[in-house]
């Protein structure tokens, strides 16, 4: 009985609560400001710019940390708002970070090769990180295809990177997932998608992303609806979506290499996977490396990910699967406790070696 | 006391209990991806067809073509893959002569040891 006195009171609390908020919604609610750690923009490639996140008066010359994201989605996910920021954490421990934002793909980047994003614009910021920090070798951080596109790099190009730590980022292509079950049918002509549409657009991913948990697309709303008179929660909820519906087009050279290569032929896990004409070598991956999964994540299944560290020779590896969903891992509430916590650790415990 | 959103709780909770198997078998089947990719082919044959048939009027009234513009931008691609591999080459040159080899290294320590 007293139970349920307490809840009507606070059912009709949170009614008006959850109607105001909705008008406020229907007027255009003011979004919470994102990508607000500051930094500065070192380098610029075509579409792609370098950006230097350093702590406040640090003169000591730091170990920097270099994060690919990926290529389909902004690099702001890193860094969503104050308190909600995994590049804003590790600052605050102290340690420099250099994010590789993509940028919005012109026309003449659906020519751009995975050779192109992986030796060239990863390779740019990795060296680019190095001058500025005085560094010899970077901490290489790449989150779901990032991660790949990282993983790569460290094979074909070992001697720059201190540790790698791919999130997320998938290795065997031919796992249980829808999406995997999808790109690795073949039924799709990817060369001529690429040919005709020069980048995939936003929207033909993002169907597809919608597709793989339609429940959870209404569990969103009805959540929503249920949490609408916390503030708290609307910003957290507003902010993610911004993110999720600011997605950029897949360059299609990439795109088709990257299906054909990795989806339809799991060249990486084969050990026949080439970019331009260097083969690459997982075994070349020596650097202490963390591989991170998420327990809930059905777009790259853990032991997608996993698999990696059978494959290399690196004696400093280990995995850590954290609580959550692909996203959630990142930019959830468990995170600072969870994933940005014990990767500064982790970090710490691994400094670069200096240039002369 | 039962809220109404406790209710659609419990619905989304069945709903997904019964339906996530369903859209999954769905998803996965193979009459399903070949409509998709159907649909896509369809789509592409649409767009390649509209470049097609306005390329005469372009070229007519001297308007960049689909086709010249995709030329244009393959260029323009590759050079900016000249410029950043000249970049790379004079960036590595510059880290290889600053970074410590590892004989340099082992030397100084052992000098420090001693």
């Amino acid at each position: 009985m007293l139970d349920n006195i307490t809840k009507a009171s606070e059912e009709a609390w949170k009614t008006p609560k959850r109607i105001s908020r909705l008008m406020e919604l229907a007027q255009g609610r003011s979004l919470p400001k994102l990508a607000q750690t500051p930094h500065k923009v070192v380098a610029v490639w075509g579409r792609s710019k370098l950006l230097e996140f350093k702590p406040e008066g640090s003169s000591e010359s730091q170990s920097p940390i270099v994060m690919i994201p990926s290529i389909i989605n902004r690099w702001y996910v890193l860094d969503l708002r104050p308190g909600q920021s995994y590049v804003e954490y590790l600052v605050e421990k102290g340690h420099t970070v250099y994010v590789l934002d993509w940028g919005t793909p012109a026309p003449q980047d659906g020519f751009m090769t995975l050779e192109d994003h992986v030796v060239r614009y990863v390779g740019a910021a990795v060296r680019r990180a190095c001058q500025l920090s005085g560094k010899a070798q970077v901490h290489l951080m790449g989150y779901c295809v990032g991660g790949t596109f990282a993983i790569l790099y460290a094979a074909l190009r070992p001697e720059r990177v201190a540790s790698l730590i791919p999130l997320t980022a998938p290795v065997n292509f031919h796992d249980e997932g829808l999406l995997s079950c999808w790109a690795s049918s073949g039924q799709l002509d990817v060369a001529r998608l690429a040919e005709v549409m020069g980048s995939l657009p936003p929207e033909f991913l993002q169907s597809s992303f919608s597709m793989l948990a339609p429940v959870a697309m209404m569990q969103k709303n009805q959540t929503l609806m249920e949490k609408m008179w916390d503030d708290s929660f609307v910003d957290r909820f507003l902010t993610l979506e911004t993110w999720l519906n600011d997605n950029v087009s897949f360059p299609g050279a990439t795109y088709a290499e990257y299906i054909h290569s990795l989806y339809e032929g799991n060249k990486l896990v084969q050990g026949t996977m080439t970019i331009g004409d260097e083969l690459v070598d997982l075994k070349k991956i020596a650097c202490p490396v963390l591989t991170v999964t998420a327990s809930a994540d059905h777009i790259v299944p853990p032991a997608s990910a996993t698999v990696l560290n059978t494959m290399i020779s690196s004696k400093d590896q280990h995995v850590m699967e954290m609580k959550g969903g692909h996203i959630g891992i990142t930019v959830g509430r468990a995170a600072k406790d969870g994933l940005w916590k014990a990767t500064d650790e982790w970090l710490k415990a691994r400094p670069c070696p200096n240039l002369m | 006391m039962t809220t109404i959103f406790d209710m659609q709780k419990q619905m989304m909770g069945e709903l997904e209990k019964n339906m996530t198997t369903w859209f999954d078998g769905i998803l996965r089947d193979p009459t399903w991806l070949k409509l998709m990719s159907s649909q896509v082919t369809a789509s592409l044959d649409f767009q390649e067809q509209v470049r097609k048939a306005m390329e005469p009027g372009f070229r007519a009234s001297g308007i960049l073509t689909e086709t010249s513009q995709s030329g244009l931008y393959e260029t323009l691609s590759n050079l900016q893959r000249r410029v950043m591999d000249l970049e790379a080459r004079l960036e590595e040159a510059e880290l290889k002569a600053q970074t410590p080899k590892k004989d340099d290294k082992s030397r100084r320590e052992n000098k420090e040891k001693a």
